[in-house]
């Protein structure tokens, strides 16, 4: 492929002044426009994205998950079409852009199929029937959730792009995606090798023809509908309308959230959205019966791991526990313990590498070297953790889980679920993934705090934030338990 | 099985059961960490057995301006129509020992989050030092917990309330001022004032949300689950003796539900804790809407906090427009303007002009970045008002070095910093 050369020609749109060009047309109409085509740059992937997984033929879903995974396979239609422009070296104009949306849909028709093998059907909802004092509830849990979308939705439309890191590292890097015409950036901004926010931001910028207008955020709010509706779907297949609306209004009440969407720009709620989209459709089914949810949840995993650094670590954990729930539900015993056994040596090998007893240092095809060291591990081109071991900063947890509003009372609704689950015999597949998947998340959060960016717990930058990727399936899950506990007392009585 | 579902009456009874719950377990918790802070709170401790003491009150009428732009008595208020020099200074002579009081409330309008309210104070054991207190931002004054700084000492010999910042066309009027001894009701007011006191969003709000200010007696969230932990403590001890009497009417009426009561008291904290986020929203949205409301997106770009690098970006593209995918270096005088200015500059000017390479300008470099780029931005105030002065020493100490002479030409310059192009000439 040619090298590429910059240049003012393939600036083709002219509209970057959009206002100050179209001097005939007044100042509200040019925002109306601007607004208008930056909802179509939502929707339109959105709308794909959720025809598609209708089209698969997931019939045990809601309308909301499906919708929730409608706008993770939107995700992955932009990243691939921006990908894809930029390889071919087309630029990132309008046509090529919807072209390749197009030649992702075709082939996503091809891959996730059009129907369901027989398997197992999902577990009928066992909802409550609906006396007046449910509707009553149900209007008032709508109107909370209305007024908290309205509040973020106000901010996201009126305040230019406010948050540090946003003007400070992604945007600049992704601006400079849209003044090359492809993913260069000469000047280097961004220290994460996130991409996803970036790919989004050119997408937006693209459609919008407005580089720096707050318009260009929506999918940021359309990640918390997403989250929303995913929450809403789990709790609503398993226990009605209610309690997923209520688990929704929790999902949907929470500060930080909140703060993400708002004040968008950051790569987390992209984590958080597919940290829960993952989640959403490993727990309802039995997974390899239906390729359609197999593939999405690989690439709400390879998503995840492009968002950030930190989005790599939760793909793992997560990636971890579903191959291991899977495992424990498929295999046969005799696999299972030489698969456990496996595992066991292998993470034996790499903890006694970190100890000091050995060094690995290992070429990696097209990577290059994974080392691991008891100064760090690793691979080179990709990431190097340096270990830097610190105390416990337990008063860091106490005020990011308790003290702080970020997540009202998410964390003591989740150690009472968890208190629940010790007074149940077993636990429901449904339930195990989701709750071994917030812990083994908070568990690398616990560790990459204490050994690795040790000492930042106490500043509260990254431990909060990354906390966000776990707390809304720490609430579903939460909520779900309570359900069938709920629901059991009720049976007794 | 499918569960039975409860009637509209159970559930009126069901909210009602948890509501007088909620209303129990939040006297005791209230009772509880009175008791707390009376004993073992070294802020607190020992003030709860002082005796009666009156609430001492002060109209805003016997207070005097000792510095503003304007004020005057409207009966018993004192209003502030105008500040001088950003400011207004309200006094009043006073003798207070200190220990007789804990909390202070103050009835006052006009407090905005452009403008700042602090009480000061000095006292007789140590005249020269002013002691101050920084009022929660709540529209009509609120309550102060005095002994949250640790210098409320002494005796008060003189109480005065500064006002910073900006009016915003409105007026500041103060009502009265009450010092108030421990007591639940002080004690309950000062929460909620601490609670509800607002700040706008500021850049670290992304990686936190605390929900109160620091200092505060005990953050909402952990009264929220002691005050939900005893709820649910409560309807156990309840629970537990229906059980033992069975047989009585009273029996059969109240809780027959507990786990419906324990899910709708937890609903309801959850919702008590969601409405003081609700109300910073509200108060975020309506601000937000005041700053950037009905304005373009060029507008609301310079009413945002970087007005003057925005303007300055947006002239120096307009300047470059001509040029072929401009880029150009920018320089800081001052170590002090490393961060934030220059990165914002960087992203206003993308995607059409890219700043290239960010430094610090001394007499060595100058040089380099000279003969490397196209054009300079120089961010500093006192360029950006003089602008022909550093141009002047630039040329001045470029006419002596480098295989070129080149020559600073001024493009675009503001009250932040100015933009030169760079003129280039091949020595013969």
């Amino acid at each position: 492929m040619e090298p590429y050369t910059p240049s003012r020609e393939k600036l083709e749109d002219k509209a970057y002044f959009l206002s100050s060009q179209l001097n005939s047309v007044s100042v509200l109409e040019v925002r109306a426009i601007t607004t208008l085509l930056g909802i179509f740059a939502v929707l339109a992937p959105w709308c794909l994205g959720y025809w598609l997984i209708r089209r698969a033929k997931v019939r045990c879903d809601h309308w909301s998950t499906q919708l929730g995974l409608g706008w993770v396979l939107g995700v992955a239609i932009v990243t691939f079409s921006v990908v894809m422009t930029d390889v071919l070296g087309l630029g990132f104009r309008p046509f090529y852009l919807a072209s390749l949306t197009g030649l992702a849909s075709v082939l996503l028709v091809f891959v996730l199929g059009t129907e369901s093998p027989p398997g197992k059907e999902a577990p009928k909802s066992t909802s409550l029937p609906t006396p007046q004092w449910i509707l009553a509830l149900n209007a008032f849990l709508l109107l909370l959730i209305t007024v908290s979308l309205a509040s973020v939705l106000q901010e996201v439309f009126q305040r230019p792009s406010y948050s540090w890191d946003t003007w400070h590292s992604w945007e600049p890097e992704g601006l400079q995606y849209i003044r090359n015409q492809a993913l260069l950036a000469s000047v280097q901004t961004n220290p994460n090798f996130g991409v996803v926010t970036n790919l989004i931001q050119v997408w937006m910028i693209s459609i919008t023809k407005t580089p720096h207008s707050e318009v260009n955020h929506l999918p940021w709010f359309a990640a918390f509908i997403a989250i929303v509706l995913l929450s809403f779907g789990h709790l609503r297949a398993l226990y009605g309308n209610t309690a997923a609306l209520f688990c929704c209004a929790a999902v949907a009440s929470l500060p930080l959230l909140h703060t993400h969407a708002a004040l968008a720009g950051y790569a987390d709620i992209w984590v958080t959205l597919f940290f829960v989209a993952s989640i959403a459709v490993s727990c309802r089914v039995t997974l390899l019966q239906k390729r359609a949810y197999l593939i999405v949840l690989l690439l709400s995993l390879v998503l995840c791991m492009l968002t950030k650094r930190a989005g790599l670590a939760v793909a793992l954990a997560l990636g971890v526990v579903l191959f291991g729930c899977f495992a424990w539900e498929t295999l046969a015993k005799k696999s299972l313990l030489m698969l456990v056994s496996s595992a066991i040596v292998i993470s034996g090998g790499f903890l006694a590498a970190l100890l000091g007893f050995y060094s690995l240092d290992w070429n990696i095809p097209g990577l290059g070297q994974f080392q691991v060291s008891t100064s760090g591990f690793g691979v080179e081109n990709l990431f190097y953790y340096n270990l830097k071991p610190a105390p416990f900063e337990a008063e860091a947890y106490f005020d990011a889980l308790l003290t702080f509003d970020n997540w009202h009372l998410a964390t003591p609704l989740f150690l009472a679920s968890l208190a629940l689950i010790a007074t149940q015999p077993r636990l429901a597949h449904g339930e195990r993934i989701p709750i071994l998947a917030v812990i083994a998340t908070l568990l690398v959060l616990v560790v990459y705090f204490t050994f690795i960016a040790s000492g930042s717990a106490t500043l509260h930058t990254g431990l909060d934030r990354s906390l966000l990727y776990v707390m809304p399936s720490a609430i579903t899950v939460s909520t779900a338990i309570l359900c069938k506990s709920l629901i059991a007392s009720f049976v007794k009585t | 099985m499918k569960p039975n579902p409860l009637t509209d009456r159970e559930f009126l009874f069901v909210a009602l059961e948890s509501c007088i719950l909620l209303a129990a377990a939040a006297c005791l918790s209230v009772l509880a960490l009175a008791y707390y802070l009376t004993n073992f709170s070294e802020d607190f401790r020992g003030t709860g057995d002082t005796g009666v003491i009156k609430p001492l009150l002060f109209t805003g009428a016997e207070f005097r301006a000792r510095k503003s732009g304007g004020t005057l008595y409207e009966g018993k208020d004192l209003v502030v129509s105008q500040l001088k020099g950003g400011e207004a200074i309200l006094s009043i002579d006073t003798q207070i020992a200190t220990s007789d009081f804990q909390f202070m409330h103050i009835d006052a309008e006009g407090i905005r989050p452009e403008l700042k309210t602090f009480v000061f104070w000095q006292t007789m054991e140590n005249p020269n030092g002013i002691f101050y207190a920084e009022m929660p931002l709540l529209e009509n004054g609120g309550w102060v917990n005095l002994r949250k700084e640790s210098v409320w000492r002494g005796t008060v010999r003189n109480l005065e309330i500064g006002v910073f910042g900006d009016l915003g066309g409105d007026v500041f009027r103060l009502r009265e001022l009450e010092l108030h001894k421990f007591g639940i009701g002080p004690l309950m007011g000062t929460l909620l004032s601490e609670w509800r006191s607002f700040s706008p969003w500021s850049f670290s709000s992304i990686n936190a949300r605390r929900g109160f200010p620091e200092g505060t007696i005990v953050s909402p969230v952990v009264a929220a689950t002691l005050w939900l932990l005893i709820a649910l403590l409560l309807l156990g001890v309840a629970t537990l003796v229906r059980s033992v009497s069975v047989n009585g009417m009273r029996a059969r009426l109240f809780l027959r539900h507990p786990g419906a009561v324990a899910s709708a008291s937890l609903f309801i904290t959850w919702l008590a804790v969601h409405l003081l986020w609700l109300e910073f929203l509200t108060r975020q949205s309506l601000e937000t809407h005041e700053t950037f409301g009905g304005l373009s997106a060029r507008e609301r770009r310079a009413a945002d906090w970087d007005s003057q690098y925005f303007l300055l970006s947006e002239n120096a593209k307009r300047s470059l427009s001509t040029e072929d995918l401009p880029s150009a270096a920018l320089l800081y005088i001052h170590d002090s303007d490393r961060e934030p200015s220059p990165q914002r500059v960087l992203y206003h000017l993308l995607p059409e002009v890219l700043i290239e390479s960010i430094g610090r300008l001394n007499e060595e470099r100058l040089e380099y970045y000279v003969s490397r780029f196209d054009h300079l931005f120089v961010l500093d105030k006192e360029v950006g008002r003089n602008p022909s002065a550093f141009s002047d020493w630039a040329n001045g100490t470029l006419t002596n070095t480098g295989a070129h002479e080149s020559t600073l030409r001024l493009k675009v310059n503001n009250s932040v910093g100015a933009l030169y192009s760079i003129e280039r000439e091949t020595r013969r």
